[in-house]
This record gives C-alpha cells, structure tokens and sequence, in this order.
C-alpha cells in the first residue's frame, strides 16, 4: 500500500484488551511489543485476536527520540 | 481591576467594528486578526485619532468617549502611549524632540521635556541618538524611540500596533527583546496589535482574536491553541477544525459536518449536541491506491491534493475531501509517494485522534 506513514512494522497480536470505548491491542514486532489504543469498535470490525498477522502503522512525525545520558 | 474598558462601535463604509472588552493593568493583551479586520481602526479610536459613533471608552476611571453623553477627549487629554504600525517618528524632529513632543503637548517646558526624554532614550540605550533625524535610523533604533515617545507621557494605557513590523528579520529577536522588557516594566494596560500568532503569543499572556470588526474568541495562548473557534484561529495554530453535529451512525459516535461524517470515539454526547473538533496535520496518514484501505482507522475519507505547501522541513497537503482537511507530512513521503495537485488519495484518521469540545 502506497501510504505516507514512513513505519509500517509487520507483526502478530499478542492481546486484545477491549474496553467499553477504547481498546489496547499489543503487537509482537520481532519480539518488540508496540501498544496500539483504537477504538473498541475498530477492533471488533477488524476482528482482531491473538496470533492474527498485522502491520502496525506509526507516523515518523509521531515517533519520540530518547537519548541515553 | 479593569483599567480600559471599551465598547466601540463605529462604521466606515461599508466597514462596521463592534468590539467589547476589558483590559486590566499589567496583563498584556495581543489582539490578533487577519488583514482587514479592524485591528488598527480600533487602535486609531482607543487612541482618539477616529471617533466612534455609539458606546464608551473609559481607562482608570475617566470616560475619554461617550457619543451618547457628547463626551469625546482628544489624544492628547488621553492618558495614552502609542507605537504606531510603521512607527511614525516625526521626520522633521530630531530623536530627542520625538520623545519629549507629547509632554511639550502636555504643556511641560521644553527643557524639562528634553531632559526627561533623554533619560529615557538613555533607558532604551539610545542616548547617543538624541540629535539624529528619523530618515538616518535604522528599524532597531527607530523602535526604540518610538517606544520611549508612547512612554514619556506615563500612560495609563500604551496600545503597540505590529510593533515588530519595521523590523527585518535579522533584529527581531533583539527587539522582541527589547518590547517584552518595556512591557514588563510597564505598570498600565498594553494593548499589542498584531496579525502574526507567534508574536502574540509570545508577548500576551492574553489574546482576543478579531475578525470582519467583530471579536471571535479571547483566551491564553493555551487555549486558544487547544481549542480554536473559527477557520481563522485553527488555521494560525495549524489545526483542522471541523464543526458539526454529534450524530450516529451504524451504533457508533460520528460528526456530522455537514459536509461529511468524522468517527470519533465515544464521548458521552447526545446527538443532535453542537460540536467543534480538531485533527492535527500530522494525525492524518495519506494512502495512495485504488481501493479502500483496510486498518484500525475509523476515518477513511477520499480526497483529492488541492495544494502542496512546504514549511521549512514540514510538507501540508491541503485536500479537497469531505470535510476538507490539511495533512502534514514528511518530504521523504512526498518524494516516495510522489503527490501531486489533482491526485486521489485516501486519508485515513484514527478516530482517537479527532478531539472534539462543545460548540
């Protein structure tokens, strides 16, 4: 998919946390967990579970940088 | 304690200003709007310059203007200091006779007027200055005469008008240096007037915001970027701002804009409640491909690039969608999706990402 998201990180669900509103989806990124909160809605819609393959999708402009001191 | 209260209504042509408010002493105010919106007209009638036709002004107590009461002082009687935009120096005055003018006005002799106008070039390190004609200043300087003229009367009220508009770019940041520190010092009301959003925030703790001669919002800085309440405040804080109406749709929580549904998550909102909402530039992700796109994202919205602008390192695209939206994103995602006007794209935003605030 042609997308301007400059990261887009292939991984599998590791949980779904659904929520009244919201839902905490954990991903397995080459054993690196990225969280994603989306709506309880999206998640049903897409029918998210564990193991299911996915692609996380994060905006450069929105990745923070910590640097060790 | 309010110190300048105003209620101004005056009309030029086809041009009417009806503005309200109330300003107290040692807050600084920034009043912002686009060209056009009336902003130094109701500098020139604070000032005495314009008459207002209905209404009051009054600073500290006295009444300078009341049509009603056939009340109206002129701008010397006024407690009030003035930069205006461009400055305004006399030319045929030298430096020191700028600043002494208004307390030469005041009826104050002359030497006593110099002596107090040269301490104060002094104050603004300017003193060496005193003889030199306006046309021979350079825009530091000549801003900070004509900051030490709107001082020497010891105003109640000082109103700066784009104070920073003389100046080229390399000595704004020593003279906005130099303006905060004569604000801060300056006991009285301040009226900044500015069309630039940056140098209101960064001189007022305070902004009203006015557009076509009526105000729009007042707020802090922090508000005001929080919660926009018109295209011209969002587009000065570079936020999308959407108004609509809470709506639903398939069970779940939408706006409806009028021109377009936006999923948001659930807010406890009745339908039918009037809404605005922001999206920020960069929340919004672009996806170039024929079908729609599939992922967590409520808001999947076909549009077309209207326009391309580059900010520095920052790329907006601006799309005609509905509703219309600007995205931001990076030059690296230009070049490798290579956008261009009149190109279909998807925009695609969490509805998480909308924040939505009572109309």
């Amino acid at each position: 998919m042609g997308l301007s998201a400059r990261n887009q990180l292939a991984g599998t669900v590791k949980s779904v946390n659904l929520g009244t509103v919201m839902t905490e989806v954990v991903i397995d990124v080459g054993g690196h967990e990225i969280v994603s909160a989306i709506t309880r809605s999206s998640a049903e819609r897409l029918g998210l579970s564990e193991g299911q393959a996915v692609t996380a999708i994060i905006k450069a402009t929105e990745v923070l940088i910590a640097t060790e001191d | 304690m309010t110190e300048l209260a105003a209620r101004v209504e005056l009309r030029r042509g086809d041009f009417s200003l009806e503005v309200a408010f109330d300003l107290e002493a040692g807050e600084t105010v920034a009043l912002l709007g686009p060209n056009g919106a009336g902003k130094s007209t109701l500098v020139q009638a604070l000032a005495g310059l314009v008459p207002i036709d209905a209404g009051e002004v009054r600073a500290a107590g006295v009444v300078w203007e009341q049509p009603g009461a056939g009340i109206r002082l002129s701008p010397q009687q006024r407690s009030v200091g003035v930069m205006f935009q461009g400055l305004r120096l006399f030319p045929a005055l030298s430096a020191l006779d700028n600043v002494a003018y208004g307390l030469r006005a005041q009826g104050i002799a002359r030497d006593a007027a110099r002596s107090t106008a040269l301490e104060l070039l002094r104050h603004f390190d300017v003193g060496e200055l005193a003889s030199r004609m306006p046309p021979t200043l350079s825009g530091g300087q000549a801003q900070r005469i004509a900051l030490a003229r709107a001082l020497a009367v010891e105003p109640d009220v000082m109103l700066l008008d784009e104070p920073m508009s003389a100046l080229d770019v390399a000595n704004r940041a020593e003279a906005r240096r130099i303006l905060r520190s004569a604000l801060d010092d300056f006991a009285g009301v301040k009226l900044v007037v500015t069309h630039e959003p940056l140098e209101a925030m960064a001189l007022a703790g305070r902004l009203i915001i006015i557009e076509d001669g009526r105000i729009v919002q007042t707020g802090t800085p922090a508000e005001i970027r929080s919660r926009p309440r018109s295209q011209y405040t969002a587009s000065l804080v570079g936020l999308n701002l959407i108004n609509g109406i809470i709506a639903s749709r398939d069970g779940h929580t939408v706006i409806d804009t009028g021109d377009g549904k936006l999923a948001i998550a659930g807010h406890g909102l009745d339908p039918g409640t009037a809404v605005r909402a922001t999206i920020h530039p960069r929340a919004i992700t672009l996806a170039i491909q024929k079908e729609r796109p599939s992922s967590s994202a409520r808001n999947v919205i076909d549009a077309e690039v209207a326009n391309i602008e580059l900010i520095g390192d920052r790329v907006r695209v601006l799309l005609d969608a509905r509703p219309p939206l600007t995205a931001e994103v990076t030059l690296e995602a230009l070049d490798e999706l290579e956008l261009q006007r009149k190109q279909r794209v998807w925009a695609i935003v969490k509805a998480t990402q909308v924040d939505v605030y009572p109309a």
